[in-house]
C-alpha cells in the first residue's frame, strides 16, 4: 500500500506544475518546453535557500515563483517580440536554464539532510506529508479559480483563444502572455519547490523531460473532464490535479509489477502518446468515414 | 469626424512587387454617416478598412480622429472609440469563453481589464434582454461557450457586442459574407436598428449593392486602390437604375 501513498503525493507535488501547464497548453494553446528548466529551477532555488541560505520555506516558496516567473515571462517575450515560435523559444529558456541551474546549485546534486522543510517544520507527523501535499494545490487551484473569473482573468483567456477579437477589445495580447507564461513556469516552479522537499534532495537531471509528466496529467485530466462532462475552467482544473495523481498511480504500478526503472521515461512517453491517441480518437473516426 | 488624407497603401511580395492597393484617398466622414462601400474584388476596401481599424498601418498619409492624428496607433490603443465586426465570425469571438464572458470583454472594450469582478446582475440583466431581442432563443444559454453555436447565431451576437460600449466608429467589414440569406437579412436588420437607435457613425463593407443602396445614407465605390463614386443619398437620391 505504501508505494500507493507515495504515488498520491507525488501526484498532489506534480500537480501544481500540471496546472501550469494547463495555463499554457489549454489556455494559450503553447507547449511550453520551458517546464523542464522551471522545474528544476524551482527545486534549484530550493535546495539553495533551504541549506546554504537559511531561508524559511515559505520564503524560500516566493523566492521560487519568482524564479520560475521570470523564466516563463522570458519564454513570452522572445516569443512574442523577437516573433520566434513558441516551442523554440522555450527550448532556447530551456536550455539556458540548465547552466544558470548549475551556477545556482555549484554542483549537480544538493541533499536536504536536517534542514526545515514544509513537510517537517510545520509540526506534522512525517508519516502525514499528505496533508501539505494536499493543501498546495486546493491553495493554488483556488486562486486560479478566483483570477480567472476576474475581468482580467478573462481577458488572458481570450488572448490565447482569439487573438484578433483580443486585440480588437483593447487587450494587449504580448502583456497577456508575459503574465501567462509567468504564471504557469511560476507554478511550475513550486513543483519542483514540494518535490524536492518530499525527496529531500535536488538534482539537475530532474527536470529532464518533466513537461511529459504534465502534458500527460492535463490530457489525462482533460479526458476525465469530458467524460464527466465538466465545462467549467475550476472543474477543469480539479481534473487536471486528479489526472497527475492517476499518472503517477500508472508509474508506480508498472515499478511494482518489475519493470526496470530506467524504462520509466519510455513508460512516460508512451502514456503521454496514448493520451493523445484517447483525445483525438473523433477525429480518426471521423476520417475513416 | 474621420478624415483619411492622401492614404497609400503598399505591399511588397517576396519577390519584390509592390502592389499598389490604395492610391491618394482622401474620405472624410461626418458624425451619423451610414457611409456603404462598395467594389470589386482587390479593389482595396478590406485595406481601407483594415487602416482605420489599425490591423495596417498606411504607406503614407494621416488618419484623423475628431482632428487627433491616430495613423500609427495600434489596434489595442484604437479599441477605445473603434468597435469592429469582422466578416468571418470566428474572428470575432473568443470561442471557449461563454456568451457572457465575451459580452463583458466586449463592454471592457478600450478599457483596463482589472483584477476585480466587475460583473453583477444588471449586466447580466442588460445582456439578457439585448440577447433576447434578437429572438434567437439564445437568452437561456448565457454560460454556454460561445463556439457552440452557429455562425449566424454568433455574428448576430458580435453585432451586440460591438455596440454594447460607445464607439466612435462601427467597422462592418462584409458583415453578412459567411451567412446564409435569412440570417444575412436578419443580422443587417439588427445592425441598422441599432445604428438608427445610437445615432453611430457606420462605415460597412458590401458586395450587395441591394444593401448598399438601402442602408447606406452614403455611397463610395473604390476601384483599383481609388475612389470612383462618392454620393452623398440624402442631396442625390439613387436607385439600383441610376447607379
Amino acid at each position: 500500500m505504501g508505494f500507493f501513498i507515495t504515488a498520491i503525493i507525488l501526484g498532489l507535488c506534480y500537480a501544481l506544475m500540471g496546472l501550469g501547464i494547463y495555463i499554457s497548453m489549454k489556455i494559450f494553446k503553447i507547449p511550453d518546453i520551458t517546464t523542464d528548466g522551471s522545474f528544476t529551477l524551482g527545486a534549484a532555488l530550493t535546495a539553495v535557500c533551504l541549506t546554504q541560505w537559511q531561508l524559511q520555506p515559505f520564503t524560500t516558496l516566493l523566492v521560487v515563483m519568482i524564479g520560475g516567473a521570470v523564466a516563463g515571462s522570458l519564454t513570452a517575450i522572445i516569443h512574442h517580440y523577437f516573433k520566434i515560435e513558441a516551442l523554440l523559444s522555450g527550448i532556447l529558456v530551456m536550455t539556458a536554464l540548465y547552466s544558470i541551474n548549475l551556477m545556482v546549485m555549484g554542483r549537480s546534486n544538493i541533499p536536504l539532510i536536517n534542514t526545515p522543510d514544509i513537510f517537517k517544520s510545520l509540526r506534522f507527523d512525517l508519516s502525514e506529508p499528505y496533508i501539505m501535499a494536499l493543501l498546495f494545490p486546493a491553495i493554488f487551484l483556488l486562486l486560479l479559480a478566483i483570477i480567472f473569473k476576474t475581468d482580467f482573468g478573462i481577458a488572458i483567456r481570450a488572448s490565447g483563444d482569439n487573438e484578433t477579437m483580443s486585440k480588437s477589445m483593447g487587450i494587449r495580447i504580448g502583456k497577456m502572455k508575459i503574465i501567462g507564461l509567468a504564471m504557469a513556469n511560476a507554478l511550475t516552479a513550486v513543483g519542483g519547490y514540494l518535490i524536492t522537499q518530499y525527496q529531500s534532495f535536488a538534482d539537475i537531471n530532474m527536470g529532464i523531460g518533466i513537461v511529459m509528466t504534465g502534458l500527460g496529467s492535463v490530457l489525462i485530466g482533460d479526458s476525465m473532464a469530458n467524460a464527466f462532462k465538466v465545462q467549467s475552467m475550476a472543474g477543469k482544473m480539479i481534473f487536471v490535479i486528479a489526472g497527475s495523481i492517476v499518472f503517477q498511480m500508472i508509474l508506480a504500478v508498472s515499478l511494482s509489477i518489475g519493470v526496470n526503472p530506467n524504462a520509466l521515461k519510455l513508460i512516460t512517453a508512451v502514456l503521454v502518446f496514448a493520451a493523445v491517441v484517447l483525445t483525438n480518437r473523433k477525429k480518426y473516426l471521423s476520417k475513416a468515414r | 469626424m474621420i478624415s483619411l488624407e492622401n492614404i497609400q497603401k503598399h505591399f511588397t511580395l517576396g519577390d519584390g512587387t509592390v502592389i499598389k492597393a490604395l492610391n491618394d484617398i482622401n474620405i472624410t466622414i461626418n458624425k451619423g454617416d451610414f457611409v456603404t462601400i462598395i467594389g470589386s474584388n482587390g479593389s482595396g476596401k478590406s485595406t481601407l478598412i483594415k487602416l482605420i481599424s489599425g490591423i495596417e498601418q498606411p504607406t503614407a498619409g494621416n488618419i484623423l480622429l475628431n482632428k487627433r492624428n491616430i495613423t500609427r496607433q495600434s489596434v489595442e490603443e484604437r479599441s477605445a472609440y473603434v468597435a469592429q465586426v469582422f466578416q468571418n465570425p470566428e474572428s470575432g469571438v473568443a470561442p471557449n469563453l461563454s456568451i457572457l464572458e465575451n459580452f463583458r470583454l466586449a463592454f471592457l472594450r478600450g478599457k483596463t481589464k482589472s483584477l476585480f469582478n466587475t460583473i453583477n446582475s444588471s449586466f447580466k440583466n442588460h445582456t439578457r434582454d439585448k440577447i433576447a431581442a434578437l429572438n434567437m432563443g439564445l437568452e437561456n444559454k448565457l454560460n454556454m461557450p460561445i463556439g457552440m453555436l452557429s455562425g449566424g447565431q454568433r455574428q448576430a451576437l458580435c453585432l451586440l457586442m460591438a455596440t454594447l460600449a460607445p464607439c466612435e466608429l462601427l467597422l462592418m467589414d462584409e458583415p453578412t459574407a459567411a451567412l446564409d440569406p435569412v440570417n444575412a437579412a436578419l443580422v443587417l436588420e439588427t445592425a441598422n436598428n441599432i445604428v438608427k437607435q445610437d445615432g453611430l457613425t457606420c462605415l460597412y463593407i458590401t458586395h450587395n449593392m441591394q444593401d448598399a443602396i438601402k442602408y447606406g445614407s452614403r455611397l463610395i465605390q473604390l476601384q483599383n486602390g481609388t475612389v470612383i463614386k462618392d454620393i452623398d443619398k440624402t442631396v442625390t437620391p439613387i436607385t439600383e437604375v441610376t447607379w
